[in-house]
């Protein structure tokens, strides 16, 4: 113990010569305490060489196998996957997707050169809109300070009616509209919480009759105040109320509200629970109303750059490259996609493709404006 | 077999040997342990010859002085070798003797039917390398048990031990994985100490270098 407690000390140069010379002549006494010194000398003047660090620049045995475990894994995890959206009906919740479908991450490897979202340091920038930083919760918000005085709701009750004419205690803040069907219900004005409508014509309808809200209108009015909750800086709120709406719809229709979800796990500093509802999202692409290919490939870059951020760019390679294959992307978003495969190169070490990406990010953006400019 | 008078052939005079054999007697008794577990059927001349050897070279003569030497001139100054660069070099010298003095043995069993004439001794024992040349030997037998001794090493420590190692600052390790520097330190220090750990198991003898039948122990 005594000889560690030496050699640590001895280590980080904290000992004065006279004290290391102590330290050597009971080295010649204590066999163990020999063969530590050599050991750390060895070591110490071996990493000064060009053989040494290309050794380390090059992965070991243990890491390759780690690899081929991981491909093995990742493999089993293809079939697993691939069963489960066979056999997983409509109905089926997202959150409950996402646990059954995402596995528990392994230790994260930390790589050389973490990328960033941040312009400002000096490390490769990621683009990833959905990633900016949240607006802290003392920043000014230029909206009333009032806050929505309830939560969308995704049924009401008929509350008045009078001459084919009805009254909902549903409003704008449930996602109604100036012409939303409600059943039998055309509503034809709106207030905040409240609404008219007309009766179709042949439609038994009674007081205290209930009315249900359509989902993919009733998960728009969530969005719409998840927002409004993430952009005053609630963002613990804003996630509870997303979570809260993942039952409202089938996959397809709660699809959206996971992407927005994992946006502000992610922005609330929960990684994982961000990467799940990610990947969940992901699982439901095709699930009716299936993805827009800008909306695959927006949330494709935001998990590839959340990938990245997380200082694995094994798993990001994938959806970046998925993002990038996509057509019809607007310029700005294909150029978020190609700086994002540039940081990925980067980190893997291959520097010319990472400048290749770059420029090719940098040109996409500049095609819009130079069509611009042509313009006048 | 090396010649057992200490510094035979060499420029020391009698009483600078007698000085040395005094002077460095602790460390002649543990080089010549050391040398006995490295399987040396002649443990006291293979750590004469370390000593000799390790005094011959300009880097770690000062150092073998200012850490081992019986009286220390109250102004000296500190050597450029870190004790365990020193240490490091006095395992590598020894191995290279003792590895040499089973060379000789071999060949010497293997040719002993034609080497019997005037220059036997000659090409059977081939010229010692030069100081510089020893030391790049001894470095890159070290250098290929450090590599060797890579793969245990975690991917982490081995990324920061690589940054390191190509000459950045602990500043600059840490902007780039986004940690303190404190951090980094702890990092490159458990890194070396595992790679040190695993490098000591590595040069453990697991039994000595050759086992010689007794009776092909005797000079030829």
């Amino acid at each position: 113990m005594k000889s560690n407690l030496t050699i640590d000390q001895f280590a980080t140069r904290e000992i004065p010569p006279e004290a290391a010379r102590d330290l050597a002549r009971r080295a010649l006494e204590d066999a163990d305490l020999f063969n530590a010194l050599v050991a750390r000398g060895a070591v110490e003047a071996s990493l000064k060489t060009p053989a040494v660090r290309a050794a380390l620049a090059t992965p070991g045995r243990h890491k390759q196998w780690a690899i081929a475990l991981c491909a093995v894994a990742a493999a089993w995890l293809l079939v697993v996957v691939v069963w489960r959206s066979v056999v997983s009906h409509q109905g089926r919740q997202p959150a409950a997707q996402a646990r059954a479908i995402v596995p528990k991450p392994a230790v994260l490897p930390s790589p050389a050169v973490l990328p960033s979202l941040d312009a400002s340091t000096n490390r490769p920038v990621l683009l990833a809109s959905d990633l900016r930083p949240a607006r802290s919760a003392g920043a000014p918000v230029f909206r009333g300070d009032s806050s929505p005085s309830r939560l969308p709701q995704s049924s009401g009750t008929i509350t008045a009616l009078d001459a084919g004419e009805v009254t909902v205690n549903l409003g704008s803040l449930d996602g109604l509209a100036k012409g939303t069907q409600l059943g039998s219900i055309v509503i034809t004005t709106v207030f905040r919480d409240h609404a008219r409508g007309k009766v179709v014509s042949g439609s038994a309808i009674h007081l205290n009759d209930r009315v249900s809200v359509p989902p993919s209108i009733h998960i728009a009015a969530v969005l719409h105040q998840v927002d409004a909750l993430a952009a005053s800086g609630d963002l613990n709120q804003a996630r509870a109320l997303a979570r809260n709406a993942l039952s409202a719809g089938s996959s397809g229709e709660t699809r959206v509200l996971l992407e927005r979800l994992a946006a502000l796990d992610y922005k609330a500093g929960a990684t994982d629970a961000a990467r799940e509802h990610y990947e969940a999202a992901a699982n439901n692409f095709y699930a009716p109303p299936a993805a827009s290919p800008s909306e695959q490939a927006a949330m494709l870059n935001s998990l590839g750059a959340l990938y990245l951020l997380r200082g694995d760019p094994q798993s990001a390679a994938k959806p970046l490259n998925q993002a990038a294959s996509q057509t019809g992307t607007d310029p700005d978003l294909r150029s978020e996609i190609l700086n994002n495969l540039g940081v990925l190169s980067e980190m893997n070490g291959d520097l010319a493709k990472a400048r290749d990406y770059y420029s090719r990010a940098h040109a996409q953006v500049n095609l819009t404006r130079l069509a611009n400019l042509k313009r006048p | 077999m090396h010649n057992r008078d200490f510094f035979a052939g060499g420029r020391s005079t009698l009483s600078e040997r007698r000085d040395a054999v005094t002077d460095y007697r602790r460390l002649l008794n543990a080089l010549e342990s050391r040398a006995r577990r490295m399987g040396s059927r002649d443990p006291e001349s293979a750590a004469q010859e370390a000593l000799k050897r390790s005094l011959e070279n300009a880097m770690s003569q000062p150092a073998v002085e200012y850490y081992f030497s019986e009286e220390l001139p109250p102004d000296a100054a500190p050597p450029a070798w870190p004790l365990d660069q020193l240490m490091a070099w006095l395992h590598g010298v020894l191995h290279f003797v003792v590895l040499e003095e089973h060379n000789r043995a071999g060949n010497r069993r293997e040719l002993a039917s034609w080497a019997r004439g005037a220059d036997a001794q000659d090409r059977l024992d081939p010229a010692d390398p030069a100081p510089g040349q020893l030391d790049e030997l001894i470095r890159r037998e070290l250098e290929q048990i450090v590599i060797d001794c890579l793969p245990a090493l975690d991917a982490d420590y081995r990324r920061v031990l690589k940054m390191r190692a190509s000459g950045l600052k602990y500043g600059d390790i840490a902007e780039r994985l986004g940690v303190s520097e404190n951090t980094v330190a702890t990092w490159v220090s458990r890194g070396i100490r595992t790679l040190a750990q695993s490098v000591r198991r590595r040069m453990q003898p697991r039994k000595p270098l050759v086992a010689m039948p007794e009776q092909q122990r005797g000079e030829p």
